[in-house]
């Protein structure tokens, strides 16, 4: 009986062993790659060997629910890009819907939420400061939906849509008068070396399109200019 | 070789008191409850809903990944996400106070994991962070100290047994995991950091300055003016300790300071910018290097219940002492202290072997429960987890364990120490003459016996007044 517990004692500590030593291989690999590790591992290795490994420790990393880049203000930059859903009017006016990470515009009338645009590069591009305290949740996925090259993306999609939800909520009536629906990126250059933050530029991401939409919060048809 | 598998064996597998996993697991429980409650449950709609942000059906790629799992189809209703947030809620709840704790860190993971899953988009490094500490709590018999099933359990093993409690011992193993992955954490971004050469934001030293500029996450702008040359050599440094993280911690020297480093840096972060809870999460993982014995002093009570006192050694005939004596008795709150005379010379020598009168006599000395005793500015370092106050002032408790500021707070202390008689007032003649013999003098025997002299005049002196009725007999 004694030696069947200690047999099983130390199978089990066998077992843990193994499942230590293999969580760290893995933690190790996934990380080491961004820093060199994945030439060295090709050369140790070679090419197929090592994107083997790689994929074998991402699904463990992935089980563990441990997969994640360590790299966090590994580079810092020097500019917010922020989406903003443009609105094109049938008289010509803009609508934008700005979002409550961006910082507030120091020329903006006050009790002012949304703006026509024509004059918003010129008078308004001195911004701010939002006081940041618990927006990180949206601040993130604002940043995902704005990454990345002017395309179709079912995260741009679906935020645009959730903008539209919130600026019509009450008064449906306003879409009939929508030409166009864009969402835009816009950049603000932190200030360097002081002075307040400042327009740095705004980027086309997408148009939408209610057709790729059936939860598009109102039947209208917009205008679509590929 | 021999000594190298013991070694082996021994850091995976030695017995280690649960009190540091107990920390670890109520902080990740707050951590869990306030991430849940705040930014989780009011926005379950907006996060995981047809109407929200996220259109689950969208990302089935993503989730059928390899490895990739979670509880929730794309079609879950809404109202089945609300219900598995407040079940996430119910499990910080017993992680915070040890009920049924093995099962509730498992579902915390599980069902973080799954909403997790269910929409990344909202995910920062902090949420990633949150759900591996409960995997590896998942993986810790944390319930061993510091918990209602520990309280249960021992109860029970009374009533229908003649054991005691449980032990608030385990196998080092889950904590070493958990160890290692903060090592990782610290030395990959480090890593990472370093890798864009100078052209970088932190080589080139202006990586905090721009993160303090950062629009979008800097907290204010009170600080966006400082110039970039002010923040270099702590950008610098900060990057140093992260590179350098994983063998500043394996030492035991360095341990102390890289850990109050840390602290500093982290609560830096979160005073400054908006980066949810990751400065508390990571923060979780520092119990975990934090001896069992410190946690303990801070509570009070060892493992059996024993009271836990820290005893100062202190010159009970000089006035500066005394002083300090007494602001120390303000300031213990919790009565953790026990105040001794260094001139009772068989109860020093017992209890500090290897110290001598005049060791005594130049400085204060403190002895911890476990044993070990410190002198000086040490000691007052030590007198710190056990003082309320520096719950409070915490930086300044962090700061007197780096170097740099440890060595100008040894300074003062020697120097006040040595020049004692200049800013004391004497109430009695034998505390002058006490003062006198010290001021200046290299304390060599000649000294120490004119001390004991002193004192044995003055011990006399008192045990006559003391006793008028055999006098005048």
């Amino acid at each position: 009986m004694h030696a069947l517990k200690l047999c099983f004692r130390f199978a089990w500590a066998l077992c843990v062993l193994a499942f230590c030593l293999l969580h760290i291989a893995s933690l190790f690999e996934f990380n080491a790659r961004y820093v060199g590790g994945d030439k060295a591992l090709d050369w140790l290795l070679g090419e197929e060997p090592s994107a083997e490994l790689h994929e074998c420790a991402s699904k463990w990393c992935r089980a563990c629910a441990t997969e994640q880049r360590w790299n966090m203000f590994s580079t810092v930059g020097a500019s917010s890009d922020i989406p903003c859903v443009v609105i094109l009017h049938k008289n010509g006016t803009r609508t934008l819907l700005r979002s409550e990470q961006e910082p507030p515009l120091l020329n903006m009338p006050s009790g002012l939420n949304y703006i026509t645009s024509t004059e918003y590069t010129e008078a308004q591009s001195e911004f701010g400061w939002n006081f940041n305290c618990g927006n990180g949740r949206l601040r993130k996925l604002e940043s995902n939906v704005i990454d990345g090259p002017a395309s179709y993306s079912s995260a741009r999609l679906n935020y645009v849509r959730w903008r539209m939800r919130g600026y019509l909520e009450g008064r449906p009536e306003l879409a009939d008068d929508f030409l166009r629906v864009d969402l835009v990126s816009i950049r603000i250059d932190h200030p360097d070396p002081d002075g307040p933050p400042r327009l740095g530029g705004a980027t086309w991401k997408m148009q939408y399109d209610e057709r790729w939409d059936s939860d598009w919060p109102k039947q209208i048809k917009l205008t679509r200019i590929p | 070789m021999r000594a190298m598998l013991a070694a082996f064996s021994d850091f995976w597998f030695k017995a280690l008191p649960a009190h540091p996993a107990a920390a670890f697991r109520i902080t990740l429980g707050l951590v869990l409850m306030l991430d849940a409650g705040a930014t989780l449950l009011p926005n379950v709609a907006q996060w995981f809903g047809p109407l929200g942000l996220y259109e689950a059906s969208d990302y089935t790629w993503w989730i059928d990944r390899p490895g990739r799992w979670g509880m929730f189809e794309a079609d879950t209703s809404v109202e089945v996400l609300r219900w598995a947030v407040i079940g996430l809620m119910a499990s910080a709840y017993g992680l915070i106070f040890g009920l049924c704790t093995r099962l509730a860190a498992l579902a915390a993971f599980v069902l973080l994991t799954s909403l997790h899953h269910r929409n990344p988009n909202i995910l920062s490094a902090a949420d990633i962070l949150l759900r591996s500490g409960l995997f590896y709590l998942a993986l810790m018999p944390s319930w061993r100290a510091w918990s209602l099933d520990r309280l249960m359990l021992g109860r029970l093993a009374r009533v229908w047994t003649n054991f005691g409690p449980p032990a608030q011992a385990f196998s080092a193993w889950s904590v070493r995991l958990a160890q290692v992955q903060l090592c990782l954490l610290y030395g990959f971004t480090g890593l990472e950091k370093a890798q864009h050469g100078f052209d970088g934001d932190w080589l080139n030293g202006s990586a905090i300055a721009r993160s303090l500029r950062f629009v979008t996450i800097a907290r204010v702008d009170w600080l966006s003016w400082v110039p970039v040359r002010a923040t270099a050599p702590v950008t610098w440094l900060t990057l140093l300790w992260e590179i350098a993280f994983p063998l500043l911690i394996v030492w035991r020297r360095t341990r102390p300071a890289t850990l109050a480093f840390g602290v500093l840096v982290h609560a830096g972060i979160f005073l400054t910018m908006e980066v949810t809870h990751f400065s508390f999460t990571i923060l979780a993982f520092y119990w975990l290097f934090v001896p069992a014995s410190v946690l303990m002093d801070m509570r009070g009570k060892s493992q059996d219940g024993t009271r836990r006192h820290y005893r100062v050694f202190y010159d009970t005939m000089c006035p500066v002492c005394n002083k300090a004596r007494r602001q120390l008795t303000r300031l213990d709150w919790l009565g953790r202290l026990r105040f001794e005379d260094l001139h009772d010379r068989s109860l020093c020598e017992a209890s500090l072997p290897g110290v001598s009168y005049a060791d005594q006599l130049r400085a204060m000395y403190v002895l911890r429960p476990d044993g070990q005793f410190f002198s000086g500015f040490a000691a007052v370092r030590t007198l710190m987890p056990v003082l309320p106050i520096f719950w409070i002032l915490w930086p300044l408790w962090m700061l007197a364990w780096l170097p740099g500021f440890s060595h100008v707070g040894a300074a003062v202390y020697r120097f006040i120490a040595r020049n004692r008689f200049k800013y004391a007032a004497c109430d009695s003649e034998v505390c002058s003459l006490h003062l006198k013999l010290l001021a200046g003098r290299e304390l060599d025997e000649e000294v120490i016996a004119q001390v004991i002299a002193l004192h044995e005049r003055f011990r006399q002196a008192n045990t006559k007044g003391a006793a008028p009725e055999s006098a005048t007999a």
